[in-house]
């Protein structure tokens, strides 16, 4: 990997290098929440924030999106190829990213994703947790890969650690410095003192088969005030599915297929041709969720942004820990 | 041939009807589309026909609509309940279970004989109802959606996700968070979150989630957020009192 220095009086002159790649889309704080969205000036962004309500994952995979449009026999997928940035995303964003790449590049390819991915540079920057996060529990308070270019915050400059030949090809523009051990090592124990900082822990060690085993009065339990408002996986960065719709006009001539994220705590996820329903209950789909983020493979990145934001005030990891048999 | 339609109006405010006129830009496409034989609201001409589709807003509320409806029920063969009144009962049932209708008649005329009256109810009570339009009153979005698949014989596509889906698509922060109640929660979904949009918490216009909503759990949450039991037996009445979980919360 390569490493470079950028002085922060020199942030603005990336921030114009990204302009000319694409629009930048960066973390804005409006009405009591941050917000990725649409930037023009790096006077707009929030550097230091905790946590965005939604992920940056609606950049690549919009909440709502049209995919096709269609007038009588033909039709046209709606592909987008913009180019664009998205600045300023957390260690346990990137991550986030890379367990959706698994999903939507792996095959079957999702074309649609795979073209905002592939149009969209990543630029991460260190971030400042809160008692709410626990990506360190789940390994992706670090993030190794996924990223253009990562800003460490070393007070008046930021190290940054280049992750692709368009970071590459950025890093070199000439106010960019060059960086080597001293600069790491100091990065390095920024880092640490920041991860000391995620205080949450949740311990995972045969996590899949104490959910697996789990007695329907325990999941009751843990399930009771939930209202099945799909909040949870709206907000979550790894959650992938969706629903799709098609809207007609009148005449039927003419159309188009939609796709909006989808939850699995909500009725339909489950429903089937003839009515049945395989998990009917805010019991089997709070199973379903858990198994899906901590089951046999670990697709959690400890954001926290579930427990923040259920209006119920259920929280995940205390979900895990009853499932442990802990007390609350 | 084209589909016959008829749009009937029950006891309301006639604000679904009011929805479908102010169509504006597709309202001519609409009625292109459709041979209509009456529609309470527009014109006073009916035709006695039989109807493809039967759109109905309002609750029933005396014997004579419940006479017409079922007569109507019997010439259609698609018959869609549009609009909370025609769903739950609207409003006007918030007293049902509560307050008897002759002591309410008797409160307002002096007298409890003055008109035979039912307590509010849902077209659901009398008839078969195919399909819910909900809202107070409908999105029109959705009605021409649903139009769209009607007019084909079709079942269009019900919304059963409850407003929260919305409010989180669009990126709200949640209401409950901040102390208000909310009936997002509970409520069918399709109004893009209206309400929590604007900084106003849902009071559950378009209805109760069917089989679906969490009340219970719900009055466990509003109790712990400190709401008192009065309030939210009256946020819950609001458009929803005829729903049988709703009806026996004390
Ligand atoms: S956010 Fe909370 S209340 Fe809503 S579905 Fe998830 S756990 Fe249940
Ligand atoms: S499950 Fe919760 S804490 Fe984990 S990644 Fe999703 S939103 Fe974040
Ligand atoms: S504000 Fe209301 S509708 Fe929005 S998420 Fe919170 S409870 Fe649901
Ligand atoms: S947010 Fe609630 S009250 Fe407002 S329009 Fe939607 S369902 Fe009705």
């Amino acid at each position: 990997m390569r490493y470079a220095k950028l002085a922060k009086a020199d942030l603005p002159k990336l921030f114009q290098s990204l302009k000319s790649r694409g629009e930048v889309f960066a973390p804005v704080e409006e009405g009591g929440k941050v917000t990725f969205r649409k930037v023009d000036d790096l006077k707009e962004v929030k550097l230091e924030y905790t946590r965005t309500l939604l992920p940056p994952k609606k950049l690549l995979l919009p909440p709502e999106e049209e995919i096709l449009r269609y007038e009588g026999e033909e039709y046209r997928e709606s592909f987008e190829g913009k180019k664009a940035v998205l600045f300023g995303v957390h260690h346990c964003d990137v991550n986030g990213l890379l367990k959706l790449d698994r999903v939507f590049l792996d095959s079957p390819r999702d074309e649609y994703y795979a073209r905002r991915r592939e149009n969209t540079l990543v630029v991460g920057i260190s971030c400042v947790p809160d008692r709410y996060c626990f990506c360190t529990s789940v390994g992706s308070g670090y993030a190794t890969t996924g990223f253009d270019l990562f800003l460490h915050d070393l007070g008046r400059e930021y190290l940054v650690r280049v992750g692709s030949g368009e970071g590459y090809r950025l890093s070199k523009e000439g106010y960019f410095q060059e960086a080597g051990k001293k600069e790491v090592e100091q990065a390095a124990r920024m880092e640490e003192r920041r991860m000391g900082k995620v205080r949450r822990r949740i311990n995972l060690a045969g996590m899949g088969d104490l959910i697996e085993t789990e007695g329907k009065e325990g999941w009751e339990e843990v399930s009771a005030k939930c209202l099945a408002c799909g909040t949870c996986n709206l907000v979550c960065p790894t959650c992938q599915c969706y629903d799709v719709s098609d809207l007609l006009t009148l005449d039927v001539r003419k159309g188009s297929r939609v796709r909006r994220w989808d939850s699995c705590m909500l009725k339909r996820h489950a429903l089937v041709a003839g009515g049945l329903n395989f998990r009917p209950t805010v019991v089997e789909r709070t199973v379903n969720r858990l198994s899906c983020k901590v089951g046999e493979e670990v697709r959690c990145v400890g954001c926290g942004r579930c427990t923040v934001y259920c209006p119920a005030g259920i929280d995940f990891v205390e979900m895990l820990s009853a499932v442990r048999g802990e007390a609350r | 041939m084209k589909p016959k339609v008829g749009i009937f109006g029950f006891t309301g405010c006639a604000g679904d009807q009011l929805m479908i006129l102010n169509l504006e830009d597709e309202l001519l496409d609409l009625v292109g589309a459709l041979d209509l034989k009456s529609f309470t609201m527009a014109s006073s001409a009916v035709e006695e026909s039989d109807y493809d589709v039967a759109f109905v807003e309002g609750s029933i509320t005396t014997p004579k609509q419940k006479q017409k409806l079922e007569e109507i029920r019997k010439r259609s063969k698609l018959l869609v309940a549009i609009g909370d009144c025609a769903a739950w009962g609207g409003v006007q049932a918030s007293c049902n279970g509560i307050l008897k209708v002759e002591e309410k008649m008797k409160e307002v005329y002096g007298s409890d004989k003055v008109w035979e009256i039912y307590e509010s109810k849902p077209l659901s009570a009398y008839v078969k109802v195919d399909f819910v339009l909900p809202g107070c009153p409908i999105e029109k979005e959705e009605f021409l959606r649903a139009a769209a698949s009607l007019l084909r014989g079709d079942l269009p596509e019900a919304v059963d996700y409850p407003v929260c889906v919305e409010c989180k698509l669009r990126e709200n922060g949640c209401l409950m968070l901040e102390g208000k109640l909310c009936l997002g929660p509970l409520t069918v979904g399709g109004c893009r979150a209206r309400c929590p949009s604007l900084g106003v918490d849902c009071i559950g216009c378009r209805g109760v989630i069917e089989g679906e909503a969490r009340i219970k759990s719900a009055l466990q949450v509003f109790r712990e957020a400190g709401f008192k039991p009065d309030y939210v037996r009256a946020r819950l009445r609001m458009f929803a009192a005829n729903y049988p979980e709703i009806l026996e919360v004390k």
